[in-house]
């Protein structure tokens, strides 16, 4: 089976893919202000008339190549493309003042290569057994996971709690509209049938994440756009393969993180990310050194970020829960292409999932290519202001809503996100929770009523399952310890004044 | 000039009989690009069909014939429909066409056409919905089915694909005509609703023959609802043949607006009949799971009539929304 993959990976298209996404990835990425999310919205509709392997590798070339662009916009002008490259900026530009910008970079990038690799072979490893387990996921455990998923997105996604909970919440309330899915009733569709299949992703997504930052600028005041920064100087500089090999423990441990939060659905990859940070600061016996251009404070964080795209697969493809809005779009063309997600995905489309993998892993050779090579170039991208692309992405943000059925209502669509995100965005509230209810509020209704639809109204069928009642545990201690933290932390800091 | 001004007013008096028509429409049908419409996202099985017929009809269209697939997915393919019904009939627009779902749209809302809208050119799928249920059920023939399913007295759950799609029409049907109660629980898709039957999260499934293909270990499909058996599963018998009149398939087919002149109908009609015997289309289609059975022109219109017969009455019967 791994063979077989590794020949359909043999194509001169999936080469074009993988490189062409990885380089607008990192182009898209290091540009300030524009991140992965974006890169991948604006990218989708490329991909409708391309064959399941060469797009998905496209998307995924595109994800990796972005996050790894954000690092260098973090790393040397101190702006993070993305939230989860935050935590790299914090060593990576003392790093950058110091002149030591190119060896910044290159641990950065060596570090994302680690964890994408590590994250796929844990992908590969834990994806069918999982998958077959999935058959023991009925509605109610469905349920259970989904109720879970958006409270962990709540509790622990980072920022204010009570914004994410609103954003979840009006996302799960965006995902009403439309035909409700147990009885086809029409809700909020104001009879016009263009809306009976309610908000579509990709034109939800363009304009959540795209159209909303060109209106942003738009409406921004003329002195804050800033006159081009003086970048720090590149010294040459070169990252041995002894250096990295000395972080080795950093560097899996932040893997391990990645990967295992990325599982759980939601969370994203900023949280890992300063996770990671903590604990290689933690463990570091040279914690003084963080903060002014550690190495590891540069490895950990990118490892992390990087190895939840692995991980976020994994619930995406056996139980067809994405985790977040990149794997919403793969989802997406995993079901355009008629790969459906389950238990007999692995069974019946065996070689193009484990392509797919494959092709995860090899597009590592590229990403390190390309990403040496776009160094140089890279100073020169990050000169570029955002405002001189706006016309750039607001063409391609119509065209790609357009294109995505044919219709002009998913334009509309596209825009009033765009101005709904502009707005929430003004009033800083995070957009990622918004987008995971509106992903997960439909199946979760649809979950719930069809349980109780087979327990003829009992919900008993919730405590009868062993999954669902575990699930539902989880969701119950997930609170309690959310709860408990801020206190746990009072008392050491009480006890810690009243030491002194 | 003299000569030209001649030629169009004689032309333009012949052109206002049919019979000119006819005869120009013949010779030039077809000079365009030939778009076929889709209602359904690109990739899913309405999809593959078109593209595969526009691929090998475009040969026997002739006259360096070229054919396009435009997808226009959405409301359950009402969308896509609608465009072809109000397509002018001119033989440019074709489009897919699944019955009994397109029919059953325009009763469960407010719909722009209706079996009178199209020109029926030719069915090439038919795939008889199913009485299936886990193997793990123990439950081996449709007699056991429905003494278990009268025992739950509507606890027994049906797991659909879709609501008011063929597996939806087989589930009432047959609940009918056994005189039982099934509670309908519809999922997000075949292949969604199937896993749950799996699992055994739902009791039964009446989804099409060809999503049970390849799960022989896994199901056990109690009754096919066909006319006849079943070539490629004789052992499986019929509904009708245990007594309960139950017909239920999904079609893809395709149509043309209505009153498409004689003569590209006629163009049209030789091209399909060629097509249905080309060994390389037949061969094409099978390999994608869907073998070809082929039925046109006045067959294929009353199968319509037919179902939009079924779905009105079901419809009347048992509103599914």
């Amino acid at each position: 089976m791994l063979l077989d993959a590794f020949n359909a990976l043999m194509d001169i298209w999936v080469l074009v893919a993988a490189v062409s996404g990885i380089v607008t990835g990192i182009i898209i990425g290091a540009i300030p202000g524009l991140g992965p999310t974006m890169a991948i919205a604006l990218l989708i509709p490329v991909t409708f008339t391309m064959s399941p392997i060469p797009a998905i590798t496209l998307l995924l070339g595109v994800y990796q190549g972005a996050i790894f662009g954000g690092s260098i916009s973090a790393i040397l002008l101190n702006v993070p493309g993305t939230p989860s490259s935050a935590a790299t900026a914090i060593d990576g530009y003392a790093m950058a003042r110091k002149g030591e910008g190119g060896r910044a970079l290159r641990v950065a990038l060596y570090a994302s290569v680690a964890g994408n690799i590590f994250s796929c072979l844990v992908l590969i490893v834990l994806a069918e057994p999982l998958a077959s387990f999935a058959l023991n996921f009925g509605p109610a455990e469905m349920a259970a996971l989904m109720l879970f998923a958006l409270l962990v997105i709540v509790l622990f996604g980072g920022g204010v709690r009570l914004d994410a909970a609103l954003m979840v919440l009006l996302g799960v309330f965006a995902s009403i509209i439309g035909l409700d899915p147990i009885e086809g009733t029409p809700r909020f569709t104001f009879n016009s049938f263009a809306m009976e299949n309610g908000l579509q992703l990709i034109p939800v997504l363009v304009g959540l994440f795209a159209m909303s930052e060109v209106f942003l600028k738009l409406f921004q005041k003329q002195s804050s756009i800033k006159e081009p920064v003086d970048l720090p100087k590149i010294v040459p500089s070169k990252v041995r393969f002894v250096d990295m090999w000395r972080m080795r423990a950093t560097l899996l441990w932040s893997s391990l993180i990645g990967t295992f939060v990325g599982i759980l659905p939601g969370i994203g990859s900023t949280v890992p990310a300063f996770m990671s940070y903590g604990l290689a600061r933690a463990r570091s016996k040279q914690a003084h050194k963080f903060g002014q251009g550690a190495d590891e404070g540069v490895a950990a964080p990118e490892a992390a970020n990087n190895a939840v795209t692995g991980g976020a697969l994994i619930p995406t493809l056996a139980l067809g829960i994405p985790g977040d809005a990149v794997t919403a779009v793969i989802l997406g063309a995993f079901m355009l292409q008629g790969l459906a997600p389950g238990p007999f995905l692995f069974r019946d489309y065996g070689v193009e999932v484990y392509a797919i993998f494959e092709a995860l892993i090899l597009s590592s050779i590229p990403t390190i290519i390309f990403g040496l090579l776009l160094f140089k170039v890279a100073v020169h991208v990050i000169r570029i202001q955002p405002r001189h692309l706006f016309p750039t992405i607001t063409v391609l943000a119509l065209l790609g809503a357009f294109s995505v059925n044919n219709s002009l209502v998913d334009v509309w669509v596209m825009l009033g996100a765009g101005f709904v995100g502009f707005l929430l965005r003004r009033a800083d509230f995070p957009l990622p929770p918004l987008l995971i209810g509106l992903i997960l509020g439909t199946p979760l209704e649809q979950s719930v009523r069809q349980a109780m639809l087979t327990s003829n109204g009992s919900l008993d069928i919730f405590w009868n399952s062993g999954i669902a009642l575990a699930l539902l545990g989880l969701t119950a201690i997930s609170i309690l310890i959310s709860l408990c933290i801020p206190l746990l932390r009072k008392q050491r800091q009480q006890k810690g004044s009243s030491n002194v | 000039m003299k000569k030209l001004g001649c030629t169009s007013i004689i032309s333009a008096l012949v052109l206002t009989t049919s019979m000119s028509a006819q005869l120009s429409f013949a010779n030039d049908y077809p000079e365009k690009t030939v778009e076929v419409v889709v209602g359904y996202s690109a990739g899913g099985g309405t999809d593959v069909m078109a593209r595969t017929i526009a691929s090998h009809l475009e040969a026997y269209l002739g006259k360096d014939a070229a054919m396009v697939v435009k997808n226009y997915p959405g409301a359950g393919g009402q969308i896509g429909f609608t465009k072809v019904a109000t397509s002018d009939a001119d033989g440019y627009t074709l489009g897919t066409m699944n019955l009994p779902a397109a029919l059953a749209l325009t009763y469960d809302r407010q719909a722009d056409y209706s079996a009178d809208s199209y020109t029926w050119l030719a069915n090439f799928v038919s795939d008889p919905n199913t009485l299936v249920v886990s193997k793990k059920s123990g439950i081996t023939s449709v007699e056991e089915l429905i003494e278990v399913a009268k025992e739950k007295q509507g606890a027994w759950t049906v797991g659909l694909a879709s609501l008011g799609g063929n597996d939806h029409f087989s589930a009432i049907q047959f609940a009918n005509a056994a005189n039982i109660k099934l509670t309908h629980v519809p999922f997000k898709g075949a292949a969604m609703a199937r896993t749950s039957i799996l699992g055994g999260h739902v009791n039964m499934g009446t989804m099409a023959f060809s999503q049970t293909v390849g799960f022989d270990d896994e199901l056990q499909v109690l009754a096919v609802l066909s006319d006849k058996r079943l070539p490629q599963a004789p052992n499986i018998p019929t509904a009708k043949e245990l007594g309960y009149d139950v017909e239920m398939g999904s079609y893809r087919g395709l149509v043309a607006p209505a009153g498409l002149p004689e003569a590209t109908l006629k163009t049209l009609k030789v091209a399909l009949d060629n097509l249905s015997m080309d060994p390389d289309f037949l061969a094409d289609m099978k390999s994608r799971g869907t073998p070809v059975q082929y039925r046109s022109g006045m067959s294929y219109e009353s199968l319509a009539k037919e179902q939009n017969d079924i779905a009105a009455q079901i419809w009347q019967e048992t509103p599914w929304k």
